[in-house]
């Protein structure tokens, strides 16, 4: 990982992050799809991908409804991504760098309540002047915290993973654990079945559950007797 | 209304919720969005006034607030040319109209199409390769089947209810949200079906594993409907999985 990329990525990631809330809402912050394009640009599309995968399945049933705030997806997957390619983009250094980085999603949600809270206050303040107001310039207070809390939080997950890589690779490269990880990531996709039945009700589309599962009993059998 | 004010107003609905606060949620870009055709109403005094009347607690599911805000910016020139004389009610009006459009759009949007796309996304990354060409293609037509219908609501929204008014209630009847997000959820219940079978035979199918593994999955399956229904975090699932899934792994 070159400082080049790294600031790259830290750009981009910076610029997608204003996607899941501020401008667009276009899914490309969704952790599936920043995690690939931070991949990418790191030159490991790969890993980028596995790792917003899982935090994609992780967190598909937290949904933004009302004015609940949900964990930062968007920031643990960019992160997740430039950690794990610093620690050799292995699927265990993949399943370890996840695990790492879902606390920075929970402490990245806790910033966007108390920028939400400083709008509030502004738009108090801008509301006792008169008209026309300067929404041009809130526009941009709103904005740039956002992009500068991803950017920084990529920078620092790639220099922290980069000076961190000797000790980490010293402990990820024992082969027991290399293969409990591996193992745990075979049981995170269990993870996102549950959720998405959660998020659409799968309890009452008994009918839809079983023709789908008997639709694949029907095409292992046939593939097990060609 | 002119194009190149309609557009004006379009690329504004997209900056919504950038400035979105607990006081008055959407209101201020609520404001951005309609601010074109107050300023091309409006001057001096006048215009103070109306930028006040859309300073009001706005909140809906952003991709429907074209509607609310194309309803308002109606009243707003029924309001100049003498059709309607109740400024104070352009607001009223607006947020009445939120509630509902809000309910839709986070069971439509939220609930139903954003997991379905995001499982299916993330869910093809096993199928193929993570990082195949497959993979990525996957990932770029199931972004373009999400973001070509949201625009489209975006730039239509603002139409009906600009030129349906309060009745452009009925329009989203025929829409038929309710039906559509019924059908999606069906076919998401469909996929899980379909992947569960496969995700716990999957050493049937494409290996020799030992019947252990197929056992794992399906126990581990179930135990996660179990936590679910009991309605635990899935940050707390996560971690469980890997502390979990690691002990058994590492002594397999």
């Amino acid at each position: 990982m070159t400082i080049t990329s790294l600031l790259s990525a830290a750009f981009v990631a910076g610029i997608l992050a204003l996607d899941n809330v501020q401008i667009m809402q276009w899914m490309l912050s969704r952790p599936i799809v920043s995690g690939t394009i931070i991949g990418a640009i790191l030159g490991d599309t790969a890993t980028g991908m596995l790792c917003g995968a899982w935090i994609e399945l992780i967190w598909l049933g937290v949904l933004p409804i009302g004015n609940y705030t949900p964990p930062d997806a968007h920031i643990t997957a960019v992160c997740s991504a430039v950690a794990a390619h610093a620690w050799g983009g292995s699927v265990s250094a993949a399943v370890l760098a996840t695990s790492c980085c879902v606390p920075i999603g929970i402490i990245s949600r806790k910033f966007d309540h108390l920028l939400r809270i400083e709008l509030s206050a502004k738009m108090e303040e801008m509301m006792k002047k008169e008209s026309p107001f300067e929404l041009i310039r809130l526009v941009a207070m709103g904005i740039l915290p956002i992009f500068l809390k991803a950017f920084f939080a990529v920078l620092i997950t790639g220099i922290a993973g980069y000076i961190l890589v000797p000790a980490v690779t010293k402990i990820i490269s024992t082969d027991k654990l290399m293969k409990a990880l591996e193992f745990s990531a075979t049981l995170i996709p269990a993870l996102g079945m549950v959720q998405l039945a959660r998020c659409i009700g799968a309890k009452s589309r008994k009918t839809w559950l079983a023709a789908g599962a008997i639709f694949s009993i029907a095409c292992i059998i046939l593939v097990k007797m060609s | 209304m002119k194009f190149l004010e309609r557009l004006d107003i379009f690329i504004r609905l997209h900056f919504l919720q950038a400035l979105w606060n607990y006081k008055g949620m959407q209101n201020l870009g609520c404001l951005f969005a309609i601010r074109p055709v107050l300023k091309r109403l409006y001057s001096g005094d006048k215009y103070v006034e109306a930028e006040k009347r859309h300073t009001q607690y706005f909140n809906t599911h952003p991709y429907f607030a074209p509607i609310c805000i194309g309803v308002a910016a109606k009243y707003e020139e029924d309001l100049m040319s003498g059709n309607f004389s109740k400024p104070e009610m352009i607001p009223v009006l607006k947020s009445r109209m939120s509630g509902p459009l809000a309910a839709v759009g986070d069971a439509f949007f939220w609930e139903t199409v954003r997991p379905v796309i995001g499982s299916l996304a993330a869910l093809s990354v096993y199928v193929s390769n993570p990082g195949s060409s497959y993979s990525i293609y996957a990932l770029i037509f199931l972004l373009s089947i999400y973001i070509i219908p949201v625009e489209w609501i975006r730039w239509m929204g603002f139409d009906w209810g600009y030129n349906h008014g309060m009745n452009v209630v009925d329009i989203l009847k025929k829409r038929d949200f309710h039906g559509s997000m019924r059908r999606i959820r069906n076919i998401g219940a469909l996929i899980i079906g379909l992947v569960s079978v496969f995700y716990v035979a999957d050493g049937l199918l494409f290996s020799n594993r030992q019947m252990i593994f197929i056992a794992i999955r399906a126990g581990f399956l179930g135990l996660l409907i179990l936590a679910t229904m009991r309605k635990w975090s899935p940050t707390f699932l996560f971690y469980l999985t890997v502390i979990g899934g690691g002990i058994v792994g590492g002594s397999l």
